[in-house]
C-alpha cells in the first residue's frame, strides 16, 4: 500500500496538468490497404519465413496430410482436421505438448500488412502447444482477412480475448537474427508455420 | 571511465570497428525500407506521440485503471518505488511460491534493476532466454544494445562460448547450427522452469491486459509452461485503449529490426488456467523525470533501439561503452538523468547530427534533450574541472578579436603535426589554405574605409 500511494503521490505533483497534455488522438484514420489483400497477405507471410497453402474447404485434409508427411511428424495434435495421425493426448499438462511434431491450430483471421494471424486459446487444450509444436499449422478462412493492424483491432476474437484470456499475433515460425544478425528460422519455438487458407 | 575512455578502448581494433559500425547501420537500413512501405508512416509517429504525450499527462488515472482492471482479471499488481524493491517484491513472490528455477524474457527494467544477481545470490536460478542475452548471460557480461544483445560478437566468440557451456563441436561457428543447441538447451530450461519472468512492451488500461513482443517465442515457452509469471513494468509503459496497441505494433518491430511485426505479439489477460500472474509496476525515478519539462518526453520511448542503430558514436563506440543498461541516446538522457554523477560523460558522446531524432518512432526530440542534459550537467557542475576551465578560457579569448586574431597566427604557424597530435587524432586534419580570412578580407578589403 505504502508505495502505491506514494507513486501516485509523486505522479500527481509531477506530471504535467491534465489540461496540458495533447487530446487522444481518435482511433479513426485513412490507412492505406493494399491493391489486393490476399496477395498482400501471402507476399508478407513468406517473407517472414511462413508459408501458405490455400485450398477450398474439401482440400484441408489432404494438404494438412502432405505437411504431415513433409515434416515427418509422428506425433501430432490437430483442432478437428483429420492428419493420418492419432492424437496425441494434451489434456493433462502443458509440457505435454513438448513431443508434438506438428500442431493443428485454428485462426481467427490473417493481416494483411504483415503476415500475421490472431490465434487464442479457444478449441485448445492448452497456448502451451503453439510454442512447443515443432511445426505449427493454422487454419485460416480465406474471407477473414483484414487490411493492418488497425481493423485487427476491431475483430470479435480480439475483443473476446480482451474481456478475458490469452491471444497472439503469430507471425511466421519462431525465429532469431541474434548471432552476427543471420536469420535463423526456428528457434526456441515451431521450426515452420504453414497458414493454410481456406476458401469459402 | 568516461563514454571517451571506453570509446578509445573499442576503437584499438579498427577493423572490428568498422565491422561493428556496418552492422548497426545494417539494421538502420533495414528500418528505412520497412518503414518506407507504408505511406502513413509519418502519421504513426505523430499519432504515437500524442498517444504517449496524453499518457504522462494522465499517467495516475491511467495506471489506476490498469491496475483495477488487471485484477478483475485475477492478476496480482504490485507497485515497486524503486529497484530495491522490484528486487524485494519478485524475490517475495518466487519464494511463496517455493520457485528456484526461473526462466527470464527481454526486460531492461530487471537488468537496470539488477535482479539477476540478487535471485542467484539467493539460491534462485535465472536462466535469460532471448539468444542474444542467453549469450551475454553465459560470457558474464551485460547486453551492449537493447533489441540485440549480442551484436558486438563475432559468430566464432558465440561459438567458442557454445563449445563451452553446451558442448558443440570446436570451431562450429555456424549461426544455426549455433541457435539450434541453444534451443535444445532452453526447450528443457522451460519445461523445467518454477516459474517465467517476463517484461512489458505495452500495458493497457483500458483492458488491464499487457502486450510483450518476441521473435523466439521464450516469452511465451517462459509462461506457458511455468505455473507462475511474473511481469515486470515500468509505470510509463501503458497505452489508454487497446485500438492504440495498432499504431504502436505497427511502428516497433519495423523500427526495431525491419521486420513488419514480431513473430509473437501475445496479449496477457490476467493468469493462464491453473497458475497465476503477478504485475510489478515499478517507478524509480520516472515519476520524478515526469516533472521535468525538459525530459519527460523520453518516458514515451519505447525500446525500440533505433537511435542506436542509427547513431555514428553509438556505432563506432559500441553499447559497452555507455556502461549503462540502456546505452546509445535515449540511454544518456534516461541513464543520466537517474544517475548524474556516474554517467556525466554521455550526452557528450553525442554529435548532435539528429539521426536519432529523424528515426525514433514515437517523435522524442532526442538531440535536443541531449544538448539540455549537457546545460544541465554543465550547471551542475558536473563536467571535468579541466573542460570546464578550457571553456571558460576559450570563452574569454574568442570574446576578444585581438586575442583570437594572435591565436589564430599562433596555430597557424604551428607545426602540422602539434596541430593533428591532440585535437585532430584520427581525424583527417583538412589543409590549411595559405592565408587566414582574417587577413584574406584585409587584403580583399584593403583601402575600403
Amino acid at each position: 500500500m505504502g508505495s502505491r500511494d506514494e507513486i501516485l503521490r509523486s505522479i500527481r505533483r509531477t506530471r504535467p496538468g491534465p489540461d496540458d497534455g495533447p487530446p487522444l488522438p481518435p482511433l479513426a484514420g485513412s490507412w492505406t490497404s493494399p491493391p489486393d489483400r490476399l496477395l498482400q497477405f501471402e507476399r508478407q507471410l513468406r517473407a517472414v519465413g511462413g508459408e501458405l497453402v490455400a485450398v477450398a474447404p474439401d482440400g484441408l485434409e489432404a494438404a494438412v496430410r502432405a505437411t504431415v508427411e513433409a515434416v515427418a511428424a509422428r506425433v501430432v495434435w490437430s483442432a478437428h482436421v483429420r492428419t493420418g495421425r492419432r492424437d496425441v493426448d494434451l489434456t493433462r499438462a502443458p509440457h505435454d505438448a513438448a513431443t508434438v511434431d506438428f500442431a493443428l491450430v485454428d485462426g481467427a483471421f490473417g493481416v494483411a500488412e504483415n503476415g500475421a494471424v490472431w490465434v487464442t486459446e479457444r478449441g485448445l487444450p492448452h497456448r502451451a502447444v503453439l510454442f512447443l509444436a515443432q511445426h505449427l499449422g493454422v487454419v485460416v478462412s480465406s474471407g477473414r482477412l483484414v487490411d493492418h493492424m488497425h481493423a485487427a483491432y476491431a475483430e470479435p476474437e480480439v475483443a473476446a480475448v480482451e474481456r478475458g484470456g490469452f491471444g497472439v499475433f503469430i507471425s511466421g515460425p519462431s525465429k532469431t537474427a541474434d548471432i552476427e544478425q543471420a536469420l535463423v528460422l526456428g528457434a526456441h519455438g515451431p521450426r515452420t508455420l504453414t497458414v493454410y487458407l481456406v476458401g469459402e | 571511465m568516461t563514454h571517451a575512455e571506453r570509446a578509445t578502448r573499442f576503437q584499438r581494433d579498427p577493423a572490428r570497428a568498422a565491422w561493428h559500425d556496418r552492422s548497426l547501420w545494417f539494421l538502420r537500413e533495414k528500418r528505412d525500407r520497412a518503414s518506407a512501405e507504408v505511406p502513413e508512416w509519418e502519421e504513426l509517429r505523430a499519432r504515437a506521440a500524442r498517444i504517449k504525450g496524453h499518457v504522462l499527462a494522465h499517467l495516475d488515472d491511467h495506471l489506476e485503471r490498469f491496475e483495477s482492471n488487471a485484477v478483475r482479471h485475477g492478476a496480482v499488481v504490485h507497485w515497486a518505488k524503486d529497484a530495491g524493491e522490484l528486487r524485494d517484491i519478485v524475490t517475495g513472490v518466487l519464494r511463496e511460491a517455493g520457485a528456484r528455477r526461473v526462466v527470464k524474457s527481454k526486460s531492461m527494467l530487471t537488468e537496470e534493476c539488477g535482479l539477476n544477481p540478487h535471485l542467484v545470490a539467493r539460491g534462485v536460478e535465472v536462466t535469460d532466454t532471448d539468444l542474444g542475452e542467453r549469450i551475454q548471460q553465459l560470457r558474464g557480461e551485460r547486453p551492449s544494445h537493447i533489441v540485440m544483445p549480442a551484436i558486438h560478437l563475432r559468430k566464432e566468440e558465440i561459438g567458442a562460448l557454445f563449445e563451452a557451456h553446451l558442448g558443440t563441436a570446436p570451431g562450429e561457428c555456424d549461426p544455426t547450427v549455433l541457435a539450434h543447441a541453444a534451443r535444445a538447451d532452453l526447450r528443457r530450461r522451460f519445461l523445467e522452469a518454477d516459474a517465467g519472468i517476463t517484461g512489458v512492451n505495452f500495458g493497457v488500461a483500458e483492458t488491464g491486459g499487457f502486450v510483450v513482443c518476441t521473435n523466439e517465442g521464450n516469452a511465451d515457452l517462459g509462461t506457458a509452461l511455468p505455473p507462475l509469471h511474473i511481469a515486470c513494468m515500468g509505470i510509463e509503459k501503458l497505452v489508454p485503449r487497446a485500438a492504440d496497441l495498432a499504431v504502436f505494433l505497427r511502428l516497433l518491430a519495423r523500427s526495431a529490426t525491419g521486420q513488419p511485426i514480431t513473430s509473437y505479439t501475445s496479449h496477457f489477460h490476467g493468469p493462464r488456467r491453473g497458475g497465476k500472474l503477478h504485475i510489478v509496476l515499478v517507478d524509480d525515478g520516472r515519476s520524478a523525470l515526469l516533472g521535468d519539462d525538459a525530459f519527460r518526453r523520453s518516458l514515451s520511448c519505447i525500446r525500440c533501439g533505433a537511435c542506436m542503430n542509427t547513431c555514428p558514436v553509438f556505432r563506432r563506440s559500441g553499447g559497452h561503452s555507455y556502461d549503462a543498461t540502456v546505452p546509445g541516446p535515449i540511454g544518456s538522457i534516461l541513464e543520466t538523468a537517474r544517475d548524474p554523477d556516474r554517467h556525466a560523460s554521455l550526452p557528450f558522446a553525442c554529435t548532435a547530427c539528429g539521426s536519432c531524432t529523424d528515426v525514433c518512432p514515437v517523435g522524442i526530440d532526442l538531440h535536443p534533450q541531449l544538448l539540455e542534459m549537457r546545460r544541465a550537467l554543465v550547471r551542475a557542475g558536473r563536467t571535468p574541472w579541466t573542460k570546464r576551465l578550457a571553456m571558460r578560457a576559450a570563452g574569454r579569448v574568442l570574446a576578444s578579436p585581438a586575442a583570437t586574431a594572435l591565436l589564430t597566427r599562433v596555430v597557424r604557424a604551428l607545426p602540422a603535426g602539434w596541430r593533428t597530435r591532440w585535437w585532430g587524432a584520427g581525424r583527417a586534419f583538412p589543409e590549411l589554405p595559405v592565408a587566414s580570412f582574417r587577413d584574406e578580407w584585409k587584403e580583399r578589403h584593403r583601402g575600403e574605409p
